[in-house]
């Protein structure tokens, strides 16, 4: 880990169970300033993140003159809204001008990106966030960590033994652990949503082409978006109120109008429609008993707000998640294939492992993934005519041991996120109970093309009445 | 029937790739598991079904 700041602590305040609103609401009636609050910041990063490996680089220096500009606005009447002196994290494959974006790779031109912030950057900081540095990616936004590659292993907060999962493992640590308030991350095939899984807290995948993705490091083309890690849903619409919008010159970016999301949170669902999938998500062999029952226990909740529970099927979700692993597989390994030819040592064992499956599949399988697209997004379309949300778990089981870990099975096994990004449609995952072993589990709610608003309306109205996004790691990992 | 293992010989062999003996016998054993899946996929839509080549939600509302 490389850290730029020697500043000492001198804020004793912790940031959990802090949330942005809270944050924000502290900082304009005087009881916090930015300076304090991004000095507890990286008083915890450099405290615990030795042990949870969420930063590759931290840049304390920075991070604290832009709070100290942020605590001057405030002193002069100017507010540029509630992300003003907000420390928050990036993931390390987004661009950003004062701190490498190394993609956790020795592969990665040193360069890349050098001087600039990606877009989606550059509009937190227009709205005064404080940007404390960059988190661990897995590499190239695909594979296992590789402890010979000289990155930080990312672990689970909840249990160091098992995985903070991937790719935006260190966003997730960074928000579960307290460190900041909130992140970016990227979703190619559930990166956004796996670690906000494990780690127990928010993350929001959002609508293809809703946030600009130009600025960072590709994955699968057509699939990857840039979405917000946060504790709750109310923060990752915060987060979403300035990361959304068209960006001229990102031949990704749509131009579509963006809501006042946080508007549409007033926890009263009555009149909206939970689609239930019992098939494949609900009765699937391979579903944990415990998050069965925990995501059961949601449809009960989200009931008792107003919602109507609507029995729904998804046709051929397997088969649309293994369309989005072959298209991701195919454009990831379009991408590397100079560098997998000749710097094959330099790539992570597991990263090389995932992407050699790109070449081996055929012109034709490809294209077919694309027909199974066109016809899932149409089924899809025909399902959220019907209902306004589904309800799915986000994940099979708990996190797993890392030790354990095989990327093998992201291909073979059952998966219930890479559907969504197969279409582009935004989906969340937030947490709703603990396993008996302690570790989070949790709940996946995926909405229509661009309804990131009903998809955030129904998980805040769900954490308005539960507490499971309040919960914070033990000692002694982070405590 | 189909030997998945020559076939993902030979694909391995034509990416040009510098891995060892037991990083190819990885890719190579779990070919088949994965290819089975991808096989499904001609069987899941029409003969009629058209690709989506120009991927953008955007562009579909």
């Amino acid at each position: 880990m490389t850290t730029t700041t020697d500043t000492p602590a001198t804020d004793a305040a912790t940031l959990l169970p802090l949330s942005i609103a809270e944050a924000a609401a502290a900082l304009r009636d005087g009881s916090l300033t930015s300076v304090a609050l991004t000095r507890t910041s990286l008083d915890r990063i450099a405290a615990y993140d030795t042990a949870l490996g969420a930063y590759v680089t931290v840049i304390g220096e920075a991070a604290l003159e832009a709070a100290a500009a942020a605590d001057a606005m405030f002193a002069a009447g100017e507010d540029l809204g509630l992300l003003q002196g907000i420390p928050l994290a990036v993931k390390d494959i987004i661009a950003t001008k004062d701190a490498p974006t190394t993609a956790n790779s020795r592969v990665l031109d040193p360069d890349w990106g050098k001087g600039i912030d990606a877009p989606v950057v550059a509009r937190l900081r227009a709205a005064g966030a404080v940007i404390t540095g960059k988190t661990t990616t897995s590499e190239f936004a695909c594979g296992l960590p590789d402890p010979t590659k000289g990155f930080p292993i990312p672990c689970n907060p909840w249990n160091l033994e098992h995985t903070a999962a991937g790719s935006s493992s260190g966003t997730g640590i960074a928000v579960a652990a307290g460190y900041v308030l909130g992140g970016l991350g990227t979703d190619t095939g559930g990166s956004v949503r796996a670690p906000a899984t494990v780690s127990g807290c928010t993350g929001l995948k959002v609508t293809y082409g809703r946030v600009p993705k130009s600025g960072v490091v590709p994955l699968g083309y057509s699939l990857d978006s840039v979405g917000p890690l946060a504790r709750s849903a109310a923060d990752c619409a915060l987060l979403m109120e300035v990361m959304s919008g068209y960006e001229p010159g990102d031949p990704s970016s749509a131009d579509v109008p963006v809501p006042h999301f946080s508007a549409a949170l007033d926890g009263d669902l009555t009149g909206l429609k939970v689609g239930i999938p019992t098939t494949y998500f609900f009765d699937n062999p391979a579903l944990d008993p415990e998050v069965h029952d925990a995501v059961t226990s949601v449809s009960t909740v989200l009931a008792g707000l107003g919602a109507e529970l609507v029995e729904v099927i998804v046709p051929f979700p397997q088969a649309a998640n293994d369309a989005n692993n072959l298209t991701f597989l195919a454009e990831g390994y379009a991408y590397h294939r100079a560098n997998l030819r000749t710097r094959w040592s330099d790539f992570g064992y597991s990263t090389r492992d995932v992407l050699a499956r790109g070449a081996m599949f055929l012109g034709s399988d490809y294209v077919q993934a694309q027909r199974v697209r066109e016809a899932f997004r149409t089924e899809m379309q025909k399902v959220f005519s019907q209902v306004d949300v589904l309800l799915t778990p986000a994940a099979v089981g708990p996190a797993g041991r890392r030790a354990e870990m095989d990327m093998g099975h992201l291909f073979t096994g059952v998966g219930f996120t890479g559907q969504w990004n197969l279409v582009g449609l935004p989906a969340i995952s937030a947490p709703c109970g603990f396993s008996s072993t302690g570790l989070p589990l949790a709940f996946q709610i995926v909405g229509g093309a661009f309804d990131e608003a009903a998809v955030l309306r129904v998980t805040d109205a769900y954490q308005r009445v539960t507490d499971w996004h309040r919960r914070v790691p033990p000692a002694p990992a982070v405590a | 029937m189909i030997d998945h293992e020559a076939t993902a010989r030979t694909l391995l062999a034509s990416a040009g790739l510098s891995m060892s003996a037991e990083e190819e016998e990885r890719l190579v054993t779990t070919y088949g598991t994965f290819r089975e899946r991808v096989d499904a996929l001609y069987d899941i839509v029409p003969d009629t079904a058209e690709p989506a080549l120009d991927f953008n939600p955007a562009k579909s509302l």
